[in-house]
Order: C-alpha cells, then sequence, then structure tokens
C-alpha cells in the first residue's frame, strides 16, 4: 500500500472529479493528500477477514417510494436560482458541434 | 469574572407569565446578533423574525403555544429556508435561494420558534475549526485568537455569546459535539435516521445528522424531540419503536433518577487527552449521583478516523458532484465549452478544503483503490458497530472525552490537515456506528471549556440526556458564560 502513496496525480484526480486547480493548489494538495492517505493506510492493520462491509448504520435496504406524483412543482421557483435558463431550459455551453 | 445564561426553560417560563414577549426577545437578540464580532451569523433576517415572533406571541396569549413558542433560535447556514439564502458556508452557494423549507425549518416553525438568521460554518460542513467558511472564520466566544470548533462554529458561539439559547446543528463526525465542548455549550447527535435530512445540504450521507445546540441538556431533549420524526421525503429516515419523544412533546422532559451502569473505554486511549482532571472529577461526580462505571473494550476506536475520513470523503465526492454550475450555485464567466464549465465553475467555487476532500474521495473511489480503501473502511465500520453493540449489551452508555484538547489558536493547523483530522477522534466512533452522542461541558482547562461525551445505543437519547440532566442539577458548567457576553440579565 504505501508505494501506491508515491504515485497519486493529483492532476488526474482533479480532472475526473472536474475541478480546476491552480499550480500553487497542485502542489500543496499532493502534499496534504499524500499525508491523508499515508494516515487512512493504517487501515491496513485491521484484520477484516469475514467481516462484510456496513453501508450504512441503519444496515438495511433503503426504503423505496411508490412511483407516484406527490408534489407539483413550480417550475419558475425550481429554476430561479439557475445561472442561465432560455424557455424553461438551463442552458449551457454548445456541446455538439 | 463570570456571568450566567438563561435556558429555554427560564424564559418560557417568562413568556408564559406574561413577564416578557417574544417580540421584545427578538429584538433583543437580533440587536446582539447585529452587534456581534465573532461572525456568528452568514444572514440575519429581521422583518421574517419579527413577524414569526408577533405570530408566537398570539400564540402564547391564546395559550395555543408549545415549549418553545416564542423563542428566538438560529439555523446553521446548511438547512434549507425559503426566506433567505442557503450557502453552506461556500462561494458555490453565496447566492442560492432554495425553493422549499428543510423539514427542521418547518417543524421548528410549526412549533413557534422565531429564526433570526443563519450562522456561519466550515464550508459544506467540512472542517473542525470553522476557518473554511467562505464568510470569515469564526472567533471562539472565550477568547477571539482561538477557533470555537466546526462545523457548526456560528452555532456554537451564537448559544455560547447568549445571543439565542438555541441553534441547529448538524454532526457528520462531530459537528455539533466538537464546537459545543470547545465554547461550553450541549449538543445532541442523535441517532441516525431520527431527524430528516430533508432540505439539509448533503455531506456524507450515511453519516450526517441534524441536532439541537443548546445550554442545557434539558433543553436539548425538548427541542430533541420537536426536531425528530418519520419523514418520507428523506429515505432514510427512521420509525421509533417507542413513544417518549411524543410524550416529551406533550408532557414535557422530566429526567427519572435510575441508577446506570456506564462503560469507560480502557488502555492507553484516555490518556491522550490534556484535561484528564477535569474529566476524572466529572466521572466521580456521576459516579457519586448513582451511577457506576466499568471499563469497556472497543479495540477498534482508534482506527475510527482513517474509516471516517475515507467514506465521508468518498460521499463528499459524489453529493458535490450536484455542483456543476448548470441548475443552481456559482457559475464561471464565459465558459468555452461543457468541460471548462464544470472545471472553473467548481474550480471557483470551492474552497481548498473542500477541493482536498473531493480530490481524498476521488482517489479512494477509483479503479485499483476502491476495494483497499473504500470497502476496507466499510468493513471496519462493521467491527466498530459491532463493538458498541456488544458493549451496549453490559452498559447502559459509554462516557468518552469530546475532544483529546481544549480548543486550539486560530491557523495553527492550517497546513496539517491530518493533525486537524485527529481532533476528531473521540466523535467518529458514534458517528460510524450511528448512535446518539451527547456533549456536555464539564470544566475548564487553560481557561478554555472542556466536554464530556455520553453515548448510548441506537434511540437510547433518554437514557445519555437523563444522565445529563442530573449532572448538570449539580454543576453550573453549562450556565457559565465569559464576562464580555449578551445575556438577558432581566429575568
Amino acid at each position: 500500500m504505501t508505494n501506491k502513496t508515491n504515485h497519486i496525480d493529483i492532476a488526474h484526480l482533479a480532472n475526473l472529479a472536474k475541478v480546476e486547480i491552480d499550480e500553487a493548489t497542485e502542489l500543496k494538495l499532493q502534499d496534504d493528500i499524500n499525508s491523508v492517505v499515508k494516515m487512512i493506510s493504517k487501515m491496513m492493520e485491521v484484520d477484516t477477514t469475514d467481516t462484510l462491509p456496513l453501508k450504512s448504520p441503519l444496515d438495511s435496504p433503503q426504503r423505496l417510494r411508490p412511483d407516484e406524483v406527490s408534489e407539483n412543482p413550480n417550475q419558475g421557483l425550481l429554476q430561479r436560482g439557475a445561472p442561465e435558463t432560455k424557455g424553461g431550459f438551463f442552458t449551457v455551453p454548445r456541446v455538439i458541434e | 469574572m463570570t456571568q450566567t445564561q438563561y435556558t429555554i426553560k427560564a424564559l418560557t417560563e417568562a413568556l408564559s407569565k406574561g413577564e416578557v414577549s417574544s417580540v421584545e426577545l427578538t429584538r433583543e437578540a437580533l440587536k446582539a446578533a447585529r452587534d456581534d464580532s465573532n461572525n456568528c451569523f452568514i444572514s440575519l433576517s429581521e422583518e421574517h423574525a419579527l413577524r414569526q415572533a408577533q405570530d408566537a406571541d398570539l400564540q402564547i396569549k391564546q395559550k395555543a403555544g408549545c415549549f418553545l413558542t416564542g423563542i428566538p433560535m438560529a439555523h446553521k447556514d446548511i438547512f434549507c429556508t425559503k426566506h433567505s439564502t442557503t450557502t453552506c458556508g461556500s462561494k458555490m452557494l453565496k447566492n442560492f435561494a432554495a425553493p422549499y423549507d428543510a423539514t427542521v425549518v418547518k417543524k421548528l416553525d410549526d412549533a413557534g420558534m422565531v429564526c433570526i438568521g443563519k450562522t456561519n460554518m466550515d464550508e459544506f460542513a467540512m472542517g473542525s475549526s470553522n476557518e473554511s467558511s467562505f464568510f470569515g472564520v469564526v472567533h471562539h466566544p472565550w477568547d477571539f485568537d482561538y477557533v470555537p470548533g466546526g462545523s457548526s462554529g456560528g452555532s456554537a458561539v451564537a448559544v455560547a455569546k447568549g445571543y439565542v439559547p438555541f441553534a441547529t446543528g448538524t454532526d457528520t463526525g462531530g459537528s455539533i459535539r466538537q464546537p459545543s465542548a470547545f465554547c461550553g455549550v450541549t449538543g445532541l447527535k442523535p441517532t441516525y435516521g431520527s431527524i430528516s435530512r430533508f432540505g439539509m445540504i448533503a455531506f456524507a450521507s450515511s453519516l450526517d445528522q441534524a441536532g439541537p445546540i443548546g445550554v442545557s441538556a434539558l433543553d436539548v431533549a425538548h427541542l430533541f424531540a420537536f426536531m425528530s420524526g418519520f419523514d418520507k421525503r428523506d429515505s432514510t429516515s427512521a420509525k421509533r419503536q417507542d413513544n417518549w419523544v411524543d410524550s416529551v412533546k406533550s408532557e414535557g422532559f422530566t429526567a427519572q433518577h435510575t441508577p446506570k451502569k456506564i462503560g469507560l473505554p480502557s488502555g492507553p486511549i484516555l490518556n491522550m487527552i490534556s484535561y484528564q482532571k477535569e474529566f476524572e472529577t466529572a466521572r466521580r461526580q456521576i459516579e457519586s449521583a448513582g451511577h457506576s462505571f466499568i471499563e469497556v473494550d472497543l479495540p477498534n476506536l482508534e482506527h475510527s478516523v482513517p474509516v471516517y475520513y475515507v467514506l465521508a470523503s468518498a460521499e463528499a465526492s459524489t453529493n458535490l458532484a450536484r455542483y456543476d454550475g448548470v441548475r443552481f450555485g456559482h457559475r464561471c464567466s464565459e465558459p468555452k465549452s461543457i468541460e471548462d464549465l464544470y472545471k472553473r465553475s467548481r474550480g471557483e467555487g470551492f474552497g481548498e478544503e473542500v477541493k482536498r476532500r473531493i480530490l481524498t474521495g476521488t482517489y479512494t473511489l477509483s479503479v485499483g483503490y476502491f476495494d483497499d480503501y473504500y470497502v476496507k473502511a466499510q468493513k471496519i465500520r462493521r467491527k466498530i458497530f459491532d463493538d458498541f453493540a456488544a458493549t451496549f449489551s453490559k452498559v447502559d452508555a459509554i462516557m468518552l472525552p469530546t475532544t483529546p484538547d481544549t480548543a486550539f489558536k486560530l491557523g495553527s493547523l492550517d497546513d496539517d490537515p491530518v493533525s486537524m483530522y485527529q481532533q476528531d477522534l473521540f466523535t467518529v466512533p458514534a458517528s460510524l456506528a450511528g448512535i446518539p452522542a451527547l456533549s456536555i461541558p464539564c470544566g475548564f482547562h487553560n481557561d478554555l471549556p472542556v466536554g464530556l461525551q455520553l453515548i448510548g445505543p441506537a434511540n437510547s437519547e433518554k437514557t445519555i440526556l437523563e444522565i445529563a440532566c442530573e449532572y448538570q442539577k449539580n454543576t453550573s458548567w453549562h450556565l457559565t458564560r465569559p464576562n464580555s457576553n449578551y445575556v438577558l440579565e432581566r429575568f
């Protein structure tokens, strides 16, 4: 595990997470995340053979609601915080050339 | 040297006797909040608050109110409110106006409480010092150069300074309990699923839980009762099997004295705290009230911090994917492509700590590391959960320190995220197990407040609150406030 911590590619992670970071931040995050990963790697000392993962403290399947309309959302209200809308649509830069 | 602060119980009695009106209390709270120099608030809602106070006075006059009617309070700025912005302490949501109220907001509105504003917090609730807020650091109530703890630091300081007797908080790994301990107030992280997360901005959904920060355990018991309850809008909301909460709402909470068996972890872990003397004094006081202590073994306690930071960061990296600059939140100027829109909007909108956690989560969830980190952490979470279950077959509650030390100086852990994360050593175990944990003030060390934590099995809030109420009958740490405080002196 310890070898893995030497190869953390911050620029690649930032690209996967779609977060732009500048060079100074990249250097700082490199050090920080290396030390965080070193800290979390201590988990490897724990024997978890035959232990099942626990995803939630409720430890039961998530409750699903019936597939029926229960609310009547107001489109204008829901879109009032949008950075840019047009004709009731959210707009983004052109995706298809 | 110090002043005392009045509880909701005292204010409710004064309101019902007509000694003061909710409008008067609200005006005083608003004035104190306007004059605040600790940076507790992100926004104030003066007109909204005064309207609520007028309604509350009418209810009180008609004897239609409850324990909380007419009491000024504040919401952590993580709860969506229709009447004001909800920023989550982030540039990303600087101008976000939620289209609905969180269930917690609605429940407290329905109880007749008066919301004077929204409190400052670590950005997206990620932090233990309240230094990561886009809206500036929050200062400690007893010493301006120290942190108040986080992430619900604004709420803890607003209560400690006496502006309001109650503020909401959220706790993912200690964000109610740690600032409560640092500031000398009482904070409860309830059982996971007992208070609705609907309208509470998500950080790590398998851990996030709302709860009250108040003056006394008695107040907190009432606040919990009015905040909790099943909500069909939250798919992780759980139904309680007992009627305790309903009885508190209708008849009030009276702590019963029944001797409890309390577990104290064995081994060197308690030697890690700086305030051993104060902790031991509190233990003896609880013991002399008729409770007994036995040593218990929580073998995986020390692994809680790594497990927590894997799971919380992983969940955060997925939860925060929704901030894409398209539907709400910050958008960069003149994006050249959809990729550019995402990257620059998120790069500009998120602060450093949030980026650190998103990238840590992205790393632990990526191909080749998922089993090593994420699944491994979930397996150790099961062990921690099982350790608590085994322990609660022998004891009614567990007592732990809330923090390893007192509040630390502003800026002192800026360059050392791992040391900052270690602050959560005693709070994350209960978060991972989803069980209730209450922090109560237990003295002062180096002139700063310190707290102890009472942890119980799922849905045992009554038990831990009873122990705390009894302790607070015999001590006054929870009422001790700095001299500079704003206090409602007339009561």
